[in-house]
């Protein structure tokens, strides 16, 4: 094709040119480079965000295995004390067992119990009173007599095969018609774990 | 005078470069940069998108690892939480067994001890903390001879060992020493020991 003889068509053909480039370049920067520029933009967000999603990830990794072994070992602490230290109910009742045990603990420490009744489930003592509580205290009132010695002992002893074992209250009053023997009263409370064993409720 | 011989549209120019070549080249020019100025932001496009690929791929690979993670560490809290709620009551707890032992060999053997009370509170402390707060009574009867020397004598082995940090206060309270009502030769005391708090944490 031949550009026009004449100057001034000449010129406007220039300029008919030169307005559809500026008109295509727009088009080209406006539907193709600045999306690009937008997309590329998101997509290096995108990889510091990703880069902080990975490096968090590995850090938590990282400390997976000591995590694991921390939780393992708490786990077995708990199931030792679950095992060893909660009261069990034996069929559904916690007083058969713990009458077993103060009665025998008794008689091996010289004291005689006349007295073994149950006073009920309540809280464990805590600290704050958020949350829901796992544990709860199986409480009874031991009455008996015996030498001062021997209540001594008697209370060393259930207390010796219990860490978790405790009395919240008692009393040793003397006799008038016997300077050996004393009156002994005393509230004795064991851990208990309500939700898993079932246990009878009882109230205060 | 100065006349033009030939048109306008016939003059030329006397450079050797010519006016056409220096726009062919600069056109060139300008369509390479263009082309080269395209394949390398495409590149670094192309490899910016591959990174965020393989970044989305490796980390979709450890999610499920991290998820287990975070579980574990969550269960880590809740059962230590567990754990700390049921070590609370052993770690509070006052070993009655040996601190009546330990009583029984304080006492004076001209003194009798009459009665001995025992009673736990839980107190809150300063700090949003509760503690296991415990108290002892004893009532006793000593021969009115010498009876101040040995109430004070029994009343300060309880400030010492083993009482000693385990016993906070042993007071005789205002008129808790005073004559035995049955036996006017006696003297009779209260003594108040107030243990150290155990704080529930």
């Amino acid at each position: 094709m031949k550009l026009p003889e004449n100057k001034k068509e000449r010129m406007l053909i220039f300029a008919l040119i030169g307005v559809v480039g500026v008109v295509l370049l727009a088009v080209v920067i406006l539907w193709g480079i600045l999306p690009l520029l937008d997309s590329q933009r998101k997509m290096e967000s995108s990889l510091i965000e990703l880069d902080d999603k990975l490096k968090k990830a590995n850090r938590e990794l990282g400390y997976a295995p000591a995590i694991q072994r921390e939780y393992d070992d708490m786990m077995t602490e708990l199931e030792r004390i679950r095992a060893e230290n909660v009261l069990r109910p034996i069929l559904g009742s916690y007083l058969v067992g713990v009458t077993e045990q103060i009665e025998a603990t008794a008689r091996q420490a010289g004291v005689r119990t006349e007295d073994v009744r149950e006073v009920g489930m309540v809280s464990l003592p805590r600290k704050g009173q958020a949350g829901s509580q796992v544990f709860m205290s199986f409480v009874v009132q031991v009455g008996g007599e015996g030498p001062f010695e021997a209540i001594a002992r008697f209370l060393k002893q259930m207390e010796d095969r219990n860490p978790f074992f405790s009395v919240s209250e008692f009393s040793i009053t003397g006799q008038s018609d016997s300077l050996e023997l004393q009156r002994f009263s005393a509230r004795m409370v064991w851990p208990i774990e309500p939700a898993t064993e079932g246990g009878k409720k009882g109230g205060l | 005078m100065h006349i033009n011989l030939i048109y306008e549209e016939e003059q030329r120019s006397a450079s050797p470069v010519s006016l056409k070549l220096v726009i062919n080249l600069a056109v060139v020019a300008l369509v390479v940069m263009i082309l080269l100025g395209t394949f390398k932001f495409y590149s670094s496009y192309r490899s910016l998108q591959n990174l965020v690929q393989a970044k989305t791929t490796e980390l979709k690979m450890l999610d499920s690892k991290y998820k287990a993670a975070i579980q574990t560490r969550n269960d880590l809290a809740g059962q230590g939480d567990v754990l700390k709620e049921i070590q609370v009551f052993r770690n509070t707890r006052m070993a009655w067994g040996a601190q009546l032992q330990n009583i029984q060999s304080a006492v004076p053997s001209v003194i009798q001890l009459m009665e001995l009370r025992m009673s736990q509170t839980v107190l809150s402390l300063s700090n949003n903390i509760s503690a296991r707060v415990f108290e002892v009574r004893m009532t006793g009867r000593t021969a009115a001879e010498r009876a101040e020397v040995n109430v004070v004598q029994f009343l300060d082995s309880l400030k010492v060992p083993p009482f000693a940090g385990v016993v906070e206060t042993a007071t005789l309270p205002p008129g808790a020493f005073r004559q035995d009502p049955v036996n006017k030769a006696d003297r009779v005391f209260e003594i108040i020991c107030k243990y150290v708090p155990k704080p529930l944490e």
